[in-house]
């Protein structure tokens, strides 16, 4: 392997992997030739297409399945954080099914930081609710979400699992979402979290969580997501103005 | 300048001798004008009035004096900022932190199949590959991985990437960036890339892939940066 361009061996076999996936019209679950083939194909060694691979797996362009090789992946679900749709809305507008199981729906005694980020006085009720999230079938994240409770007396009389808190905060109580401001890092899966997510415990994930404003620009809700990296990619759009 | 002519004083005229190299393009932007030493040799003149006449061009901000490098021409700027805009704003956990910038590697190279797609230029088309490590008090934040379209950019092989940052060579360029798609994925980092973070190998880190367009909606560059988790982390503000 010529190790020209100052780019790791690594970096240079990724390309020829996805330039192979691009010439050869390869579909999402469609198989890659075999490491050996590919070793000869590009004069490559065992361990640098390992790591390219592995490389192409964490960036959702490759899955590999025990002893039956390495496929091409469907793509990623993408999540763009500038819009404030929900994420059955999301999830459908990308022509995926979104999915949703309520692990618990309560109302709680606001603490201290969700009393912050709601700018609502400590002790004041709000509405917990926890929900597992699916896209075609599979768990992707779960997201936490606290509502103030102060517009929306009842609303958690409905069944999450089937209909949108979004929407229902939009047409039954005319609490729209116009902005937000989220904040993205990495964390690892607790034992609750793994098990949901059918990973295992200190499996990397996003962590994301924010807050939502209304049109008068008072925040009504706040939350806390862990999202597989696996499923989900975050995407942003810059303009000039 | 009209007022300067044969009587004024030598460092005036020789400031006017650069100024017009400089606006004729003989000492292109991003490049290094002649030594002290040469300008003092070329027009027979000592060196406090070389110095003289550079300090009134770097002071009027068209050159750019570097310690130990020389002075070097800055071109027009860009207007429009980007990274002010919108997209992910980073946040380093330590305060007060002292942001730098290492270029580990700038190269020239063919696109091959990958870049040729994602530029819409042909296979051994050139591109060129920039590797920068950003770092906040000396220590890794992050590793930025560039690569732009030689043709887009033709003289960035002679222009140090220490002295003027990307978006100021895209600026003397008329290269002007008018959006860019961001995404974000996480990925496990092997020994080497590990090594040069300064994390475990193994460690999970933020993967940023942006593509950035010009007016014509031509891809003008693809950066992947891998930035540590541990160390920061990313705002975004959205809006209906």
């Amino acid at each position: 392997m010529k190790r020209k361009h100052a780019m790791s061996s690594r970096d240079f076999a990724t390309e020829l992997v996805e330039s192979y996936i691009q010439e050869q019209g390869l579909k999402p679950d469609d198989r890659l030739p075999s490491e050996r083939d590919m070793c000869s194909m590009w004069d490559l060694n065992r361990t640098t297409l390992r790591n390219a691979i592995q490389r192409l797996v964490d960036t959702g362009v490759l899955y590999s399945k025990m002893g039956s090789g390495t496929f091409v992946a469907p793509p990623k679900f993408v999540g763009n954080l500038q819009d404030v749709y929900g994420f059955s809305e999301s999830v459908r507008i990308a022509g995926r099914t979104p999915g949703s199981r309520v692990v618990f729906a309560t109302i709680q005694e606001a603490d201290k930081s969700i009393a912050r980020k709601l700018h609502i006085p400590l002790g004041t009720e709000v509405f917990a609710m926890r929900r597992l999230r699916l896209i075609d079938d599979v768990p992707c994240s779960i997201e936490t979400v606290f509502v103030n409770m102060e517009r929306c007396a009842g609303v958690e009389q409905r069944d999450y699992g089937r209909e949108s808190l979004f929407d229902v905060l939009r047409w039954e109580y005319g609490i729209k979402a116009q902005s937000g401001d989220e904040k993205i890092s990495v964390t690892t899966l607790d034992a609750a979290e793994a098990e949901l997510l059918e990973m295992e415990e200190g499996h990397p994930a996003f962590y994301k969580s924010g807050v939502v404003f209304d049109e008068n620009g008072e925040p009504f809700e706040y939350y806390r997501t862990v999202a597989l990296s696996e499923y989900i990619r975050y995407a942003t759009e810059m303009k000039a103005r | 300048m009209a007022n300067v002519d044969y009587k004024s004083p030598i460092y005036l005229q020789l400031r006017e001798v650069v100024r017009s190299k400089i606006e004729e393009g003989e000492y292109p932007p991003g490049m290094a004008i002649p030594s002290e030493n040469e300008l003092s040799e070329m027009y027979g003149v000592n060196r406090l009035t070389v110095r003289n006449a550079v300090d009134a061009l770097v002071n009027e901000g068209l050159l750019r004096r570097i310690q130990g490098k020389g002075a070097f021409v800055v071109g027009d700027r860009l207007e429009r900022d980007l990274d002010s805009l919108s997209g992910f704003r980073q946040t380093i956990h330590e305060r007060n932190a002292e942001p730098g910038t290492k270029i580990l590697a700038k190269t020239r190279r063919k696109a091959g199949g990958k870049y040729a797609r994602i530029f819409g230029i042909g296979e051994d088309d050139d591109i060129f590959y920039v590797r920068r490590l950003n770092t906040a008090n000396g220590e890794p934040i992050s590793v930025e991985h560039t690569f732009i379209p030689a043709s887009k950019v033709p003289k960035l092989d002679g222009i140090d990437l220490g002295v003027f940052s990307l978006y100021e060579v895209y600026g003397f360029y008329g290269v002007s960036p008018v959006r860019a798609y961001e995404t974000l994925d996480l990925v496990t980092l092997e020994a080497r890339d590990a090594r040069m973070l300064g994390v475990d190998p193994g460690q999970v880190v933020l993967l940023f892939t942006c593509y950035t367009y010009d007016k014509d909606d031509d891809v003008i560059e693809y950066t992947c940066s891998y930035t540590r988790g541990d160390k920061c982390s990313f705002k975004v503000h959205n809006r209906a």
